[in-house]
């Protein structure tokens, strides 16, 4: 599925933490073209070194700003606090950006963002890997294909325990974020409902658990025309870790995680299980989906499947 | 002497107990704390909290030493394999001496006095028996008591059986075995003495050895108060989650079941350690392998480990005169209530079953 682009394609990742260098990193280096003209971009002189020999980058540096203008795009994967100043610079000189999610911690860097792509005619894509997961997809096929009704109620509930090798501690505590598990799984589930809904609810309720530091577990609960909905979730206890779509003619049920099968069950009656046969078939594999899909939309070969809007 | 402008550090503020010092210490008492972590991972409970955080490898003197600056006591929580939990608290004591904390409280064990029945009290030896586990907190003793002769103020505290919210071994784990349905040894294997000590009367004990001045270079046990069998706490708990007592008979199947699982949770223990990675990468893949390992794994979770019959048929007691007299010690957590307090817990975090998602 990685095919040789016509063009070597200079992509610069930003950030070289625990998500460059086991997603993003080693998807690009795998890519002829794109491997060759690889750059790796670290605040710290240590991990940039490390990246640089690992990947075998051809350019490495300290500062994004020294590499804007040697870039087809940009991969920014800094902590989430960094994200807004890093992909602005990037997009401000055109070059289409990837950037981990969630695409920045304020509404309005986000939109400032937006409005930047949109003036520029850039890409600006985040990286909601859910879009590429089997269940996930087949739940929106359903959700959109109107065969579920008018929609009444989504859930998302997911709780594990917290296991992500963090390489800087931002997240926690007294002088950190402020934002845990929200920031984290919430920007997968919420991204989930509005990509399936195809618009974004009301926020009707909010809970969390943060005494002052970041919270480890939140509800959401929203709604929209003819629907309510919760996104609940959890670093410190357990929830199923699964999600349900209810329509008046029918809902579909599955799990986060769950790779080969929903579950349709039609209003008043019979359910089944339906088998998925996805072109991703592991996690390991969402990675190639998610670089392939953004080198595509860099070439113009189309829009990326997780532009930051609609 | 604790209300000090310094703040406190706590090492291993990612586990169990140090993360109940943590919420104790900022939260009730409005101590300015400092927690230090081993990865930023396990800082999810304290960090939501206004708390400083640091990441310090214990094992690092250098990063002991910074995580020490302006702190005016300690309380030593962290362990881990003998390596670490001996060089960390060396480190700890050193780092200590040098800052001139006012005290270091260091988290020990009733593990210390060996594989022993009876009362024992605090003047009891200290008996390593080749589980590294319990030897490597033996050497961290005495070291507390070499640094104490070099006169740095250290209270050790030697805890029991310690259950309560986020108990990994005691309330959580004991909590899902009995949920699903797994099996403990019979009755006449469960009548050793289970020295109970609820969370919170271990944290009072432990702001109490960091408050009193007679707590410096000296040892305590810390226990609950009430000598119950290891075969009432778990029917206990099981009632307190709303399952039915246990079945105390039979107990030979179960002791067969034991032995023929033994060699097979020390494989898997031993493989997995070896080739983790690989064995994540098949599972990912594979149904069929995700179904055995799960069926293996569940299998060791349900049953009795030879080291649990031991421990469920010792006759031991820690009385806790010494803490009483002293620190002015007092349980105030009957097992009754701590029992209250870990059920309603375990049931609002999902650990007695969360509805089975459908698909």
């Amino acid at each position: 599925m990685t095919h040789a682009p016509p063009v070597p394609l200079r992509i610069a990742v930003v950030g070289c933490g625990a998500i460059a260098r086991s997603f993003h990193l080693p998807a690009l280096a795998s890519i002829r073209g794109v491997a060759d003209h690889l750059t790796v971009v670290d605040r710290d002189p240590g991990r940039v070194a490390a990246a640089e020999r690992e990947f075998r980058a051809s350019r490495a540096a300290t500062d994004h700003r020294d590499v804007i203008h040697e870039a087809d795009g940009a991969i920014v994967a800094v902590p989430q606090e960094f994200h807004a100043e890093v992909a602005m610079d990037f997009l401000r000189a055109g070059v289409p950006v990837l950037c981990e999610k969630p695409l920045a911690t304020t509404l309005e860097h986000a939109s400032a963002l937006v409005a930047a792509a949109d003036a520029g005619g850039t890409v600006l894509a985040v990286n909601n890997t859910r879009r590429f997961y089997p269940a996930v997809r087949a739940a929106r096929e359903w959700i959109q294909s109107g065969r579920l009704g008018p929609i009444r109620r989504v859930e998302i509930h997911e709780g594990a325990s917290f296991n992500w090798p963090l390489a800087g501690g931002s997240t926690f505590g007294r002088g950190g974020t402020g934002k845990g598990v929200l920031q984290d799984v919430g920007a997968h589930a919420l991204d989930m409902v509005c990509w399936w809904l195809g618009e974004r609810p009301r926020i009707t309720r909010y809970l969390d658990d943060a005494m002052g530091g970041s919270e480890a577990v939140a509800r959401v609960e929203f709604a929209g025309d003819g629907y309510a909905g919760v996104v609940h979730l959890s670093w410190l206890s357990r929830l199923p870790n699964a999600f349900r779509v209810e329509g008046q003619q029918g809902t579909v049920e599955g799990g986060i995680l769950a790779w080969d099968a929903i579950r349709l069950t039609a209003a008043g009656g019979r359910s089944r299980r339906l088998r998925l046969r996805p072109e991703v078939r592991s996690f390991p594999q969402v990675k190639d989906h998610v670089i392939a899909n953004f080198l595509g939309a860099v070439r113009g070969e189309g829009g990326s499947a997780s532009p930051c809007r609609g | 002497m604790l209300p000090s402008d310094q703040p406190i550090l706590v090492t291993g503020a990612g586990g169990f107990i140090g993360g109940r010092v943590v919420e104790v210490l900022h939260g009730l008492r409005g101590t300015s704390v400092r927690a230090s972590v081993r990865r930023w991972s396990s800082a999810v409970r304290v960090g939501r909290l206004p708390v400083e955080i640091v990441l310090c490898d214990m094992t690092d003197p250098r990063q002991v030493r910074s995580a020490m600056e302006g702190i005016g006591a300690v309380v030593h929580c962290a362990y881990g394999d003998p390596h670490a939990t001996v060089e960390g608290t060396r480190a700890v004591l050193q780092a200590a001496l040098e800052a001139r904390v006012d005290r270091v409280v260091h988290l020990s064990t009733m593990e210390v006095y060996g594989e022993v029945e009876g009362d024992l009290l605090e003047d009891a030896p200290l008996r390593s028996t080749g589980w590294p586990y319990r030897d490597s907190k033996i050497e961290a003793e005495l070291l507390c008591r070499r640094y104490v002769d070099r006169g740095l103020p250290v209270s050790i505290l030697r805890p029991t059986i310690v259950y309560g919210p986020f108990s990994r071994d005691w309330t959580v784990g004991f909590a899902e075995r009995l949920v699903a349905g797994g099996t403990f040894p019979g009755r006449a294997d469960c009548q050793g003495t289970c020295n109970l000590l609820y969370v919170d009367d271990l944290v009072a004990a432990i702001v109490l050895a960091l408050d009193r001045n007679e707590a410096a270079g000296d040892a305590f046990n810390v226990n609950g108060e009430e000598r119950l069998t290891w075969w009432q706490y778990l029917n206990d708990l099981s009632r307190a989650i709303g399952l039915p007592s246990l079945n105390g008979g039979h107990p030979l199947a179960r002791r067969v079941r034991a032995a023929a699982l033994a060699p097979v949770r020390a494989t898997a223990r031993r493989v997995l350690a070896r080739y983790r990675e690989p064995i994540m990468a098949v599972y990912q893949r594979s149904p069929v392998a995700q179904r055995l390992m799960r069926s293996v794994e569940g299998a060791i979770r349900r049953t009795p480990s030879p080291a649990e019959y031991r421990l469920f048929r010792r006759n031991v007691f820690l009385p806790v005169d010494k803490a009483r007299g002293l620190l002015g010690y007092r349980s105030q957590f009957p097992v009754s209530r701590g029992l209250a307090l870990s059920a309603s817990w375990l049931r609002h975090h999902g650990f007695l079953g969360v509805p089975e998602p459908q698909w």
